[in-house]
């Protein structure tokens, strides 16, 4: 057996030790090369994406490499502290420092090589999948098709060959110690329960507090001058929660023996205390990280919606035709080509028109102020569906502005204060506040019964408006026909919403795509974070629970011990992350004066709800293998 | 052959604790002797000061009049791998590989020739009787196998000096002897200084010369006569007169 021979039995007849640390690697690496397949495609380099979003591409490929890099060195140090004891042995029998650094070398690249090749092939299968789903769930077919990323696969391997030769180089910093005994010794002795002072736990939840204060409380332009002070504060905030705080209530906790001596309670808290160490620096990359993904998706996510929901309130019926400044004559012709295009495309439609009369209002904000006939209103509102209204003789019902309007509550409101005067100078007084969608209208209105209709004074203004509500024809002849008539008329006379929330989709859709995946490589890498953390300590909870069980531990509390265990591990950095997130969000529907809780809702939601997933299957896994090991 | 001369260790905490104070000893070449004492009277430790895995507070461990404290971290780890050999009550063998390939990892680590590292193992094999199992891995055999492979690994490169912490610690009265009788012969055969820690008066029995310490200081020592029954009982009656209770000695630690 020469050195490089036993060098390389260690790391093959050790695999389940190894496995843990190459299975982070490479899923480090495929994360990076899934990013680098995009990054690289060529719809970047010859379409006519901006250079922005390049430069995003280029600070996103950064901040994973940054990221992989920690999380590489960090899986590295906690794999070789799980070997101290090895290292210990083999000093003892004679192994030189420079032979123990040679050896941990010669396995990293070893791990480092095959990582990397496995994970750039996963990564091809990976890229393909999620071209897939890209396909099918965004509209970006035509755009971004898969392709042999030649430059990836050489970026990737470089970055990563790289990366774990530096790392191999920190070894040393991890194996400073000369003391033979404390190496030998090292899996008998405790990390030691971290302190905790009661100042900097007191100061953990001041920062919080005021940094969701003040991100809750700012509004508009001061969302961003708030911003980076906010973020800094909650970060520091929620280092101390996890190092601090958590230390400290598990100790209070633990001082009472009313609730630590209680059944199980003594196994989960000392082990809590004894891992919190190791578990905070987790705990409180993972809730960063998290938050990241969670802000970062929500954000793009609630800006699609503000652009989508926008133009659907704007133009809630399919195609609209509002001729302005066109010949009666041409608003005939006009009509027939919309009917015959229609008519083409195998498109049934309802349709109807209306004569829209703009009055004078004082005191009303814009000047020129739109009242609709009842009939002529529920009319509209039966082609959507909507509810229809009835405006008793001598009131007028107000409409609020549309959600576009950046105004403040009460200010919508105002038409209700305004009585509308007529022709036989009797006032009108609004009774009636809705919401709705019926006519295309941007700022608030009257509707007033038809009779009253009759005596109001002349319109400044009349508008024609000419709807077509398809019942029967496919989705994809909709925006066919819609693109059409679009590119047909002057811009502005003529809407196809289908057609114009396609278009929203395609521009849009390849940044969301790429905004959401990294989003999602964030959080999975959270996810594998609590998976390698719970794992590092597999060894020695099977001995815990097998000396536990000789004593008498029934299977339902064995299961109690490691379900709590685990959703702790599991969701402690979690609910903070989405705390942190939702606080995020709230922010920013401020700063857009938009509401985005049904957005944020969902987007967390289903983090949440994958979280939860990811938590039943490695409970699941782990649950099996400490009783494979105490039974 | 080695000296240790007013060695003192002293335990740096919230409670300073000295665990060995002023213990002066002095091993001739070729000789065996045993070192007993209760549960924390400082005898590992004392061990550990020896094998250069733990470092005196004051005073110094002379090998052959050289100090390999002082040594760089480079030479220490070559004087490991030359001059000792250490046997452990977990026998801490690397489950990772073979018994023949635990057994040659000094000589691997010294970069030697595998053809001289064959034969070496080969040799000290047949004289363990530990030939049959050289392809097993440390989980396929037992205890008193592992110990013996252990024993093994520490002679291999002809080590100056051998030292042993409670080497029958973990295996059963029929081992135990075995071993012991093992490290005798060695002792006697390739004249190899050994140093012993333990509990039990019978395997302490195989030795020259009992060192007995208590609370960290010398208490008293015997030389074993002719014959090792007698020996034997004179190492219980020096056991019951240090005060200890005997079940302290017993062979079976708890």
């Amino acid at each position: 057996m020469t050195f490089r021979q036993f060098a390389v039995n260690n790391v093959l007849r050790n695999k389940r030790l190894y496995a843990a640390y190459f299975l982070s690697s490479l899923f480090t690496v495929m994360v990076f090369f899934t990013f680098a397949i995009f990054a690289f495609h060529p719809l970047f380099f010859e379409g006519d994406i901006r250079w922005q979003v390049l430069y995003g591409m280029a600070v996103a490929g950064g901040i994973i490499y940054v990221f992989s890099f920690f999380f590489v060195l960090y899986s590295m140090s906690s794999f070789l502290q799980s070997r101290k004891k090895e290292f210990g042995l083999l000093m003892m029998q004679g192994m030189s420092t420079r032979q123990i650094r040679l050896m941990v070398f010669m396995e990293n690249m070893l791990i480092g090589f095959f990582a990397t090749l496995t994970g750039i092939l996963l990564g091809l299968v990976f890229a393909k999948t999620v071209l897939l789903l890209a396909e099918n769930v965004l509209v970006i077919e035509e755009t971004l098709n898969f392709y042999f990323p030649l430059w990836a696969i050489v970026v990737t391997f470089v970055s990563f060959i790289a990366l774990f030769l530096l790392i191999s180089l920190f070894v040393s910093f991890i194996l400073r110690t000369r003391k033979l005994v404390d190496l030998i010794k090292s899996d008998k002795q405790s990390k030691g329960e971290p302190k905790a002072s009661v100042t900097l736990a007191v100061i953990a939840v001041v920062l919080l507090a005021a940094g969701y204060a003040t991100a809750l409380y700012v509004q508009g332009q001061g969302v961003i001058i708030a911003m980076l002070p906010v973020i800094i504060v909650v970060v520091i905030g929620t280092y101390l929660l996890f190092t601090q705080l958590s230390v400290y209530v598990i100790r209070r906790l633990k001082g009472s023996k009313g609730i630590f001596w209680r059944k199980t309670n003594m196994v989960l808290f000392s082990d809590l205390s004894f891992r919190m160490k190791d578990n905070a620096r987790t705990f409180f990359m993972v809730a960063i990280i998290s938050t990241v993904a969670f802000s970062a998706i929500g954000t793009l996510y609630g800006f699609q919606s503000y652009l989508t929901k926008n133009l659907k309130e704007m133009n809630p019926y399919t195609f609209m035709y509002s001729p302005y400044e066109v010949e009666d004559n041409q608003i005939q012709e006009h009509t027939e080509t919309v009917e015959e295009i229609l008519n083409n495309h195998d498109i049934q439609t309802e349709t109807a028109s209306a004569e829209l009369d703009y009055f004078e209002v004082e005191n009303s904000g814009p000047s020129e102020v739109l009242i609709a006939k009842e009939s002529e209103y529920n009319r509209f509102a039966e082609l959507l569906d909507e509810e229809k209204v009835d405006a008793a003789e001598g009131e007028a019902i107000v409409v609020a502005d549309s959600s576009r309007v950046l105004i403040g509550a009460s200010k919508k409101e105002r038409l209700l204060d305004v009585p509308i005067e007529l022709t036989n100078g009797e006032l009108v007084q609004p009774d009636q506040f809705i919401s709705s969608v019926v006519m295309p209208e941007m700022y608030s209105y009257y509707i007033v019964d038809d009779e009253t209709f009759e005596a109001l004074p002349e319109p400044v203004e009349t508008k024609t408006r000419l709807i077509w509500q398809p019942t029967e024809g496919s989705e994809e002849a909709i925006i066919e026909a819609g693109g059409i008539l679009q590119s047909q008329f002057p811009p502005g006379l003529f809407s196809a919403i289908d057609y114009s929330i396609y278009t929203i989709n395609k521009t849009f859709g390849p940044v969301l795509f790429i905004g959401l995946f990294i989003g999602i490589v964030f959080f999975v890498s959270a996810g594998s974070f609590l998976y390698f953390r719970l794992y590092s300590d597999l060894d020695q909870d099977k001995r815990k629970f097998k000396s536990i069980a000789k004593m008498g531990l029934t299977d339902k509390e064995l299961k109690k011990v490691i379900n709590r265990q685990t959703a702790l591990l599991f969701f402690a950095p979690i609910v903070v992350a989405l705390i942190h997130g939702a606080v995020a969000l709230t922010a920013l529907s401020n700063f857009f004066d938009y509401n985005l809780v049904s957005e944020s809702a969902m987007v967390l939601g289903s983090f949440a709800g994958i979280q939860i997933i990811y938590f039943l299957v490695v409970r699941y896994l782990y649950t099996k293998q400490i009783r494979r090991a105490v039974l | 052959m080695l000296q240790v001369k007013n060695v003192s260790k002293v335990y740096e905490g919230k409670i300073a604790y000295r665990a060995l104070s002023n213990i002066d000893l002095a091993l001739e070449k070729g000789e065996f002797v045993a070192i007993m004492g209760p549960s924390g009277s400082g005898k590992t430790t004392l061990l550990n000061m020896v094998a250069t895995i733990d470092t005196p507070t004051t005073g110094e461990v002379l090998i052959e009049g050289s100090n390999p404290h002082v040594l760089s971290r480079n030479d220490l780890a070559k004087f490991r791998r030359r001059e000792l050999g250490f046997v452990f009550q977990e026998f801490n063998l690397l489950y990772t590989l073979t018994v023949e390939e635990n057994m040659v990892l000094p000589l691997t680590l010294d970069g030697k020739r595998v053809k001289e590292m064959n034969e070496k193992a080969k040799t000290i094999a047949e004289k363990l009787g530990i030939s049959g199992i050289m392809g097993k891995r440390v989980h396929e055999i037992s205890g008193g196998q592992a110990q013996r492979a252990a024993i093994a690994r520490a002679m291999i490169h002809q080590p100056k000096l051998l030292l042993a912490d409670e080497p029958t610690g973990n295996l059963d009265s029929k081992a135990s002897k075995d071993v012991m009788g093992m490290l005798e012969t060695l002792n006697k055969n390739e004249n190899t200084t050994t140093m012993l820690v333990t509990h039990d008066p019978q395997a302490a029995s195989y030795a020259d010369r009992v060192v007995f310490i208590q609370d960290g200081k010398f208490y008293s020592e015997i030389h074993r006569g002719k014959s090792r029954q007698t020996f034997f009982q004179s190492i219980i009656d020096t056991l019951s007169l240090m005060g200890g209770d005997d079940r302290d000695f017993s062979s079976v630690r708890g």
